[in-house]
C-alpha cells in the first residue's frame, strides 16, 4: 500500500477534494476489492494538448466517475454519470464487470467529448455481456448523444438478460438481439455503425473452447486469444459508416501492432486509447478509424507508415515512468 | 424488439439469398413512448426501407403510415408525418410472437422483445 499512500498523498496535494472522495470510496469497496482498488478505480493520465500539459485523473467509485483535470494554478472537475455497479444485474453464467470493462468504459469516457463531436446516430456493442459497457456508454453521453440509439447483441441468452436488467436498473434502452456477432444484421446495417464497442473474447485457451456456451463465450480466445477477434473484424469493417469509430479490448498475447497493421490494410488508422497493466494481463484499448489518407492496400506490404500504434504504447510508456505515484494503472488520451 | 431493429434485421440462414424482409408473427406488442428527435428522424429516414416498416406497422397493428415511401421534404414540415413516423419506428415494440425467413418459413422466436437470431448447426 506504501505506493497508494504515496499516491494520495501527491493527488490530495495536488487536487482539491482529492482525500475526501478518496475516503468515500475507500468505505463504500468491498473488503474483497481493496487490494485491486487502485488497479480497479483510480488512475491518473499525463495527457499533452499541443504545447500545453495537463494531469488528468480519472476516478471511479460506486456510482460515479470524478475525472480531474489539473493545470498549473488552475484545477476544476467534471464528473460524468457511467454505470453504478450495485445496479449491475448478475448470472452464474455471465462475465461481470471487471478490469477490462472499466478499461473500455475509461477510453470512452477520456474520448467522450469526441464522441459527442462525432454525433454518432447508431452505436452497438458486441458481446454486451453484464450491459455495464453500453450501459456506461449510453449515460455518458446523456442527453447530448441527440437521439442516438444503441443495439447491444451476445451469444449468450443469458447475458442479454442481465443487460436488460442492468439496462432497466440505470432507466435506459438499448435493443438487444440474442445472435453471434452481428448475425442477421450485417446487411442491412452495413455501413450504418458510427460507434462499434466490442469486449471480444481474447484469453489464449485451446482451439476447442471457443464457441462454448455460457460464460465461457465470453472469454475463450482460442489460439493467442484471437479466434473470435479475428472472426469479428472483418464484421466491424462492414458495419462500420465511413466516419465510424471501433473501440476494442485486446490483450498484448493477441498481438495488438498486428492486429492495427492489418487494419490499416483495410484504410483504419489506429490509436491506443488505454494502456493498462494488471498483475494479470496487459490490456489495450485500441480505437480504429476509417483515414482516407491511408489506402486500402490488398498486398502485403504495407506502404503507408502513418500510424504505427506500438509508437505510441512506447511514448506511453516513458511518460508514466515519470510519473512516480503512477501505480499499475495509466490512461493515455490524445486528441485527433 | 422495435421496428427499427425488424428494418435492419434478415434471415442469416446458409443459402438463403432473400432473407428481408422477415414477417412478423405477433403475439403481443407494448408501447413505450420515448422523446421525439427530429434529427435522428431525418438522418435514419433514408436507411429505412419503407415497404417493409409500412407493412410491419401494419401487422403490429398501426395502420396511420403510408403505404409508398413519402417525398423526403415531409420530413423537413410535416410534424404529424414525424411524430407517426416516430412512433412506429420507435415506441412500437414486438414484445412476444417471431420473426419469419421469408424464404424458408424458419421462425426466429422474439421473447420478452429479444429476437433470438441463433442459427442451429445445420443452418450456418
Amino acid at each position: 500500500m506504501d505506493e497508494n499512500v504515496n499516491f494520495q498523498e501527491k493527488a490530495a496535494s495536488a487536487i482539491p477534494h482529492f482525500s475526501i472522495n478518496y475516503r468515500f470510496n475507500v468505505n463504500l469497496i468491498p473488503t474483497s476489492w481493496s487490494n485491486c482498488l487502485f488497479d480497479l478505480s483510480v488512475s491518473i493520465c499525463f495527457q499533452v494538448f499541443g504545447d500545453q500539459k495537463f494531469d488528468v485523473g480519472c476516478f471511479h467509485d460506486l456510482n460515479m466517475i470524478l475525472v480531474f483535470i489539473v493545470m498549473p494554478g488552475n484545477s476544476f472537475e467534471m464528473s460524468y454519470k457511467i454505470a453504478q455497479i450495485r445496479l449491475v444485474s448478475s448470472h452464474p453464467e455471465v462475465y461481470e464487470p471487471c478490469d477490462d470493462s472499466f478499461a473500455l468504459v475509461d477510453a470512452l469516457l477520456s474520448d467522450r467529448n469526441n464522441l459527442l463531436e462525432l454525433k454518432p446516430m447508431l452505436c452497438m456493442e458486441v458481446g454486451c455481456g453484464s450491459g455495464y459497457v453500453i450501459t456506461s456508454l449510453m449515460l455518458m453521453l446523456g442527453e447530448e448523444a441527440n437521439g442516438a440509439q444503441f443495439i447491444a447483441t451476445d451469444i449468450n441468452h443469458h447475458a442479454i438478460r442481465v443487460t436488460q436488467e442492468t439496462m432497466e436498473a440505470h432507466g435506459v434502452y438499448a435493443e438487444l438481439i440474442n445472435t453471434d456477432v452481428a448475425s442477421g444484421l450485417e446487411n442491412r446495417l452495413a455501413g450504418s455503425v458510427d460507434l462499434l464497442v466490442v469486449n471480444p473474447p481474447y484469453v489464449p485457451t485451446p482451439e476447442d473452447e471457443v464457441g462454448r456456451e455460457g460464460i465461457a463465450s465470453a472469454w475463450a480466445g482460442g489460439e493467442n486469444g484471437r479466434s473470435v477477434i479475428d472472426k469479428i473484424l472483418p464484421v466491424a469493417e462492414k458495419l462500420l459508416s465511413k466516419r465510424g469509430w471501433l473501440y476494442m479490448v485486446t490483450l498484448t498475447a493477441n498481438n495488438p501492432s498486428q492486429i492495427c497493421r492489418q487494419m490499416m490494410k483495410k484504410g483504419y488508422a489506429s490509436k491506443i486509447v488505454v494502456q493498462r497493466s494488471t498483475v494479470e494481463e496487459s490490456l489495450h484499448i485500441i480505437k480504429f478509424w476509417k483515414d482516407n489518407d491511408i489506402e486500402a492496400d490488398t498486398n502485403d506490404a504495407i506502404t503507408n507508415s502513418k500510424a504505427v500504434p506500438l509508437g505510441i504504447v512506447d511514448s506511453v510508456r516513458s511518460q508514466i515512468q515519470r510519473l512516480s505515484f503512477w501505480g499499475s494503472s495509466d490512461i493515455n488520451t490524445t486528441t485527433n | 424488439m422495435r421496428l427499427l431493429t425488424h428494418n435492419m434485421l434478415s434471415s442469416n440462414i446458409k443459402g438463403v439469398t432473400k432473407g428481408f424482409p422477415l414477417k412478423i408473427e405477433v403475439e403481443k406488442v407494448v408501447e413505450k413512448q420515448v422523446e421525439i428527435n427530429h434529427d435522428f428522424l431525418r438522418n435514419i429516414f433514408p436507411k429505412i426501407d419503407w415497404e417493409a416498416f409500412s407493412d410491419a406497422a401494419r401487422t403490429m397493428g398501426y395502420v396511420e403510415l403510408p403505404e409508398q415511401a413519402p417525398d423526403p421534404s415531409v420530413l423537413e414540415s410535416d410534424l404529424d408525418f414525424l411524430t407517426k413516423f416516430h412512433h412506429a419506428l420507435l415506441e412500437l415494440h414486438l414484445e412476444e410472437g417471431a420473426l419469419v425467413c421469408p424464404e424458408t418459413g424458419r421462425k426466429f422466436p422474439v421473447n420478452k422483445g429479444i429476437p433470438n437470431m441463433l442459427l442451429h448447426e445445420d443452418e450456418v
